[in-house]
Formats: structure tokens, C-alpha cells, sequence
């Protein structure tokens, strides 16, 4: 059985190499112009001329799907930047200093856990306007509780060890030892954490994108592919899966890497 | 019993409020102003003061929240900008439809993730764990409104089991009425599932390695009994506290899968009013939905406290 996990965890490796390469390279590779129409051709069948088909304005499906590979992963990335932002000196200074402050920093992350993320992140769309950038900036805070957690249990395991102790002797500043020390001590659940709050913030960017109000149309999205062919999908149900299926596909492949490299720490 | 449920209240009165002031600061933060924003770009004076009166936003801050707050709390959550409705009347006939999609999937997601968890915890390291892993990694990376789509696709149009959208009235008849809440419910609990089943098999292996396991099964009692009554009871309670995280997904879920079926709940609502910037829709919605999974946290953390004693200290 290990092994077979292994070989889930190479393909998870490959898909996202392939992945990393189309967010480079993709609007270069692309085969057609993401928004040239050709309305003599919705929902075009996969041909030789566009591999997986054409969407409801008869443009080229895999080009679309490459080119919003980037705004997905940038998307990705504003989340767990915030998350990281806010969580990890949330959970440092908790874990860290502890006592009362402790105390009060963990009751305020509870009351925010149980805070439903997507209402938050449409609330702050009402207020700022549709766009990747303020939804994922959202989904991020909501997601920085989890974050601070993990990151304060670390510091809690890491805090009391001698090698800590020693830089205290040695009289080094606090938030030096904080983040020279204490942190990359506390590294690896904080790693494995982020890998799957990435997955999680895929989800979360595609979900508002079919809601409308992430990335804005025309340009080409992962979300908004969703979103423009639910209208459709009694007379074309395919059009709907193939953006489905590299969501899909990405985001197991997150959660499959979260997971072996959660199995290697733990080895440790 | 009544004194540690007040102590519970008392953390979540004030993650009520935190979440009542956020949504109530937001909209005051509004770029140019609500009034301006609502009136447009070259309104007049006049209008804008005349909206900003309507809206109460003249008065002072404080002043502003409290009244918004006790309003709400009584069911007055004012008028649409758009259509000029009442907006407590729109949410009372709304919200049933979203509790009880999400109150379902709950119930769903349990009535699957419980056994498929304890079995996973019992056959440990045979097939069928690998099975019930690998299908809740999937139920976790699929999201929920892209199976809704393809459900839709499969069991309405190809099979024609369910209908594809929208939701039939309990006064449609009964089985109308389910049948057109089989799909909603779901596709909306199967990552809510997938999370109850990786709990309940972490919390029961926990369970199974402890002493008193050893003990039960070396005094000879039966492995039912073993399973169900000393582990299963003692792996409830990380189950349990899950559902309340589990809540506000599938509340942030409800939104989503509601988008798909049509199904006129508080979803549409809440997103209606983002995207033509009802804000006192979207604040009364976001208040309501907040309200609602706070107190399925509390009625959890209630739950807790009955099947652990352990937790009532």
C-alpha cells in the first residue's frame, strides 16, 4: 500500500510541476487568443484544432484554462500570504510570550474559526468591489486562526529546548530569538499546514469566482469558466467538467503533498 | 449543568458581537461613502443627504450600531435599496429553506462519516480503509457546487431520478418535496463527510489503542460492545466539536449549492445583494447566517457537555 501511495504522491509532484510551468509559461504557450470568439462553434466536441473543446462563445477551452492558471495561483497565493501574515506572529507571540495574552489571542482565533469564511469574503465584496484580490485577502484572515494554532503549538514544543535557552543567555532580543530560533524550529507543521490551506483557498477562489465576484469577466478564469457554463448545462453538460477536473486534480495534488511531507516530518 | 452553559454563552455573546460589529464597520468603510455610492456619480447634494438621512448614516456611530443591532435583534432589518422590501420579511421566508438544506446535509454527512469512520478504525490497514481514505480525500478536493453541476448532469438530465433545479414546497406533497431536496442536501455534505469520517476514525484508533480498550477485550466482552459502547463514545466527542467548524462551512456551502438548484433561500440573497450593493441587505443576511452558526455552536458545545463528563470542568 506505501507504495502506491508513493506513486500518488510522484504524479501529485508532476501535475503541479506542469502546473508551475503553464502559470510561467502559459500565456506564451497558449494556442489561441483567450478572448477570440467564434460563435459558429460553442461547445465545440475536443478536435485536433482545440483539444478540449470550445466554451459557450466558441472560444478555445485549454487556452482559457491556461491562461487562468495564473490569476488561480496568484489567488492562491494572496490567501496564504495573509493567512501567514496574520497567523504566523498571532501564534509566535502566543505560544511565545503565553499567560494571560496567551489566553486572550486563542479566545479571539475560536471566535474567528467559527466566523463562515465565504460570507465574510462577499461581505467584503459588497464593500470594495468584485475582485480576486480583496476576496482572497478575505479568505486569507478567515484562514489565519487556523495558522496562528498550528504555528503556537509549535513554538510551545520548540520554546523550552536548550538550544532556546542558550540565545536567552547569550541575551539576544526577543524577537530575535522569536523568528531566528523559535520559528524555524517550528517549521515543519507550519509547512504542511500552508500546503493544505493553499488547497483550501483554491476551493474557496473558485467557489466566489462562480458566485461573480472574483475575477472579472472576459478574462479567462478557473472560477468563471464554472460560472459560464452553469447557464448551459442542460444542453452542454460537458462544458462544465473539464474546469471541474483541473480543479479537482490541483487540488489533490496540495493535499497529496501536504500529506507526504507531513509523513516526513513526523519520521523525523 | 446551567452555570457552565452560561459560561458558554458568555464566549459566544461576545464572538456574536465581534461578528455584528465587523459586518456593521465594513459597510461604513465603504470607498466614497454608502450614500454616494448608492446615489451614484453626479447626484446631487441634496440626494446623497437625503439618502444618508434614509439610511440613519447622519447620526453618530456608536449611536448608529446600537439602533442597527436592536432593530435587527426585533426583526426590523429596514428596507432593500432595490425594491424597497422589507428585508426581515424576505429572510423569514428564506431562512428555513437554508437551514434546512444545511441542517440536512449535517445530518447527512454524519449519518455517512460515523460508520465509514469507525470501520475505517476497525479494519485498520485493509482494503476497505484505503478505499474509505482515498474517497474522502477525493469528497474533500471536489468542490461541493462543481458535484452539484455534475450531479445535476447525471441524475436529472441522463437519469432523470431527480428534478434539476429548484425546490418543491412541502405543500407540493411530501415526497415532492424530499425528492427535490435529495441532490441539494447531498452534494452539500460531502465534504462536511469527508471531514466527520477522518475525525471519527482518528478519535476511535485514539479510542481502540487506550487500556480500558485492553481491558474490556481481555475481560471477554463482545467486540459490538466494545466498538459501540467504550469507543465509540469515547471517540464522539472530537466528532462533536468538529460538527460546530463543520457549521460554518456548510453555511458558506448552502450559498453555493442553493446558486445551482435554484433554491430560493439566503444565498441568492446575500449574493444578489453583493453584486448590486444592497448593503443593508447584505449586513442583515451576513448577520443572520452569523447568528445562525454560532448557535449551532452552541447547541454542539451543549451536546459535548452531555456526552463527556470530562469537559463540564
Amino acid at each position: 500500500m506505501g507504495n502506491r501511495f508513493r506513486i500518488g504522491f510522484h504524479l501529485a509532484v508532476a501535475f503541479l510541476t506542469l502546473l508551475a510551468f503553464v502559470v510561467v509559461f502559459g500565456p506564451a504557450l497558449a494556442p489561441y487568443d483567450p478572448l477570440a470568439q467564434n460563435l459558429r462553434n460553442p461547445f465545440g466536441p475536443p478536435t485536433w484544432v482545440n483539444w478540449l473543446g470550445t466554451d459557450n462563445l466558441g472560444r478555445d477551452v485549454l487556452t482559457r484554462l491556461m491562461i487562468g492558471a495564473r490569476p488561480a495561483l496568484t489567488g492562491v497565493l494572496i490567501a496564504v500570504g495573509t493567512a501567514a501574515l496574520v497567523g504566523v506572529p498571532w501564534g509566535l507571540t502566543a505560544g511565545y510570550i503565553g499567560g494571560l495574552l496567551d489566553n486572550i489571542l486563542m479566545r479571539i482565533a475560536d471566535a474567528l474559526l467559527v466566523f463562515p469564511g465565504l460570507i465574510l469574503a462577499l461581505v467584503l465584496t459588497a464593500v470594495f468591489g468584485p475582485s480576486l484580490k480583496t476576496s482572497m485577502i478575505a479568505i486569507g484572515f478567515v484562514y489565519s486562526p487556523i495558522l496562528a494554532r498550528v504555528v503556537r503549538s509549535g513554538v510551545l514544543v520548540v520554546r523550552n529546548r536548550d538550544y532556546v535557552v542558550v540565545t536567552r543567555l547569550y541575551g539576544l532580543s526577543g524577537w530575535h530569538r522569536m523568528w531566528q530560533h523559535v520559528l524555524p524550529n517550528a517549521a515543519a507543521p507550519i509547512i504542511v499546514q500552508i500546503t493544505l490551506l493553499m488547497g483550501l483557498s483554491l476551493l474557496a477562489q473558485i467557489g466566489l469566482g462562480f458566485l461573480g465576484v472574483g475575477l472579472q469577466p472576459p478574462n479567462p478564469s478557473w472560477g468563471g469558466a464554472l460560472a459560464e457554463s452553469f447557464p448551459y448545462i442542460i444542453v452542454s453538460p460537458q462544458a462544465s467538467i473539464v474546469p471541474g477536473v483541473v480543479v479537482v486534480l490541483t487540488v489533490l495534488s496540495l493535499y497529496r503533498v501536504g500529506d507526504e511531507l507531513r509523513d516526513r516530518f513526523t519520521r523525523e | 449543568m446551567l452555570r457552565i452553559f452560561l459560561r458558554r454563552l458568555l464566549i459566544l455573546v461576545p464572538t456574536a458581537l465581534f461578528g455584528s460589529i465587523l459586518i456593521f464597520a465594513l459597510v461604513q468603510v465603504i470607498p466614497g461613502g454608502a450614500a454616494e455610492t448608492i446615489a451614484g456619480d453626479d447626484s446631487s447634494p441634496e440626494t446623497i443627504a437625503r439618502i444618508r438621512a434614509q439610511l440613519g448614516l447622519d447620526r453618530p456611530l456608536h449611536e448608529q450600531y446600537v439602533q442597527w443591532l436592536t432593530d435587527a435583534l426585533q426583526g426590523d432589518f429596514g428596507r432593500s435599496l432595490l425594491d424597497n422590501r422589507q428585508i426581515g420579511a424576505d429572510i423569514a421566508e428564506r431562512l428555513p429553506h437554508t437551514l434546512e438544506l444545511a441542517i440536512t446535509a449535517l445530518v447527512i454527512a454524519l449519518l455517512i462519516g460515523i460508520p465509514l469512520g469507525i470501520a475505517s478504525a476497525i479494519y485498520r490497514r485493509s482494503v476497505l480503509e484505503g478505499a474509505i481514505t482515498s474517497l474522502s480525500g477525493l469528497a474533500l478536493a471536489v468542490p461541493e457546487f462543481w458535484m452539484a453541476m455534475v450531479s445535476i448532469n447525471l441524475f436529472a438530465i441522463k437519469l432523470a431520478w431527480f428534478p434539476a433545479t429548484g425546490l418543491e414546497p412541502w405543500s407540493a406533497g411530501w415526497d415532492n418535496h424530499i425528492n427535490s431536496m435529495v441532490m441539494p442536501a447531498l452534494t452539500l455534505s460531502s465534504g462536511a463527510a469527508a471531514v466527520v469520517t477522518r475525525f471519527t476514525r482518528s478519535g476511535m484508533i485514539g479510542a481502540l489503542d487506550s487500556h480500558y480498550i485492553r481491558t474490556a477485550r481481555s475481560v471477554g466482552l463482545s467486540p459490538a460492545r466494545i466498538y459501540l459502547q467504550f469507543a465509540f463514545k469515547n471517540a464522539l466527542v472530537p466528532v462533536v466539536t468538529v460538527v460546530g467548524i463543520v457549521a460554518g462551512s456548510l453555511i458558506g456551502g448552502a450559498v453555493l449549492v442553493e446558486q445551482v438548484f435554484v433554491i430560493p433561500g439566503l444565498g441568492a440573497m446575500l449574493v444578489n445583494g453583493v453584486l448590486q450593493k444592497d448593503y443593508p441587505t447584505v449586513q442583515s443576511v451576513a448577520l443572520v447566517l452569523t447568528i445562525a452558526v454560532i448557535l449551532i455552536n452552541l447547541i454542539v458545545d451543549m451536546a459535548c457537555l452531555v456526552l463527556d463528563p470530562r469537559t463540564r470542568n
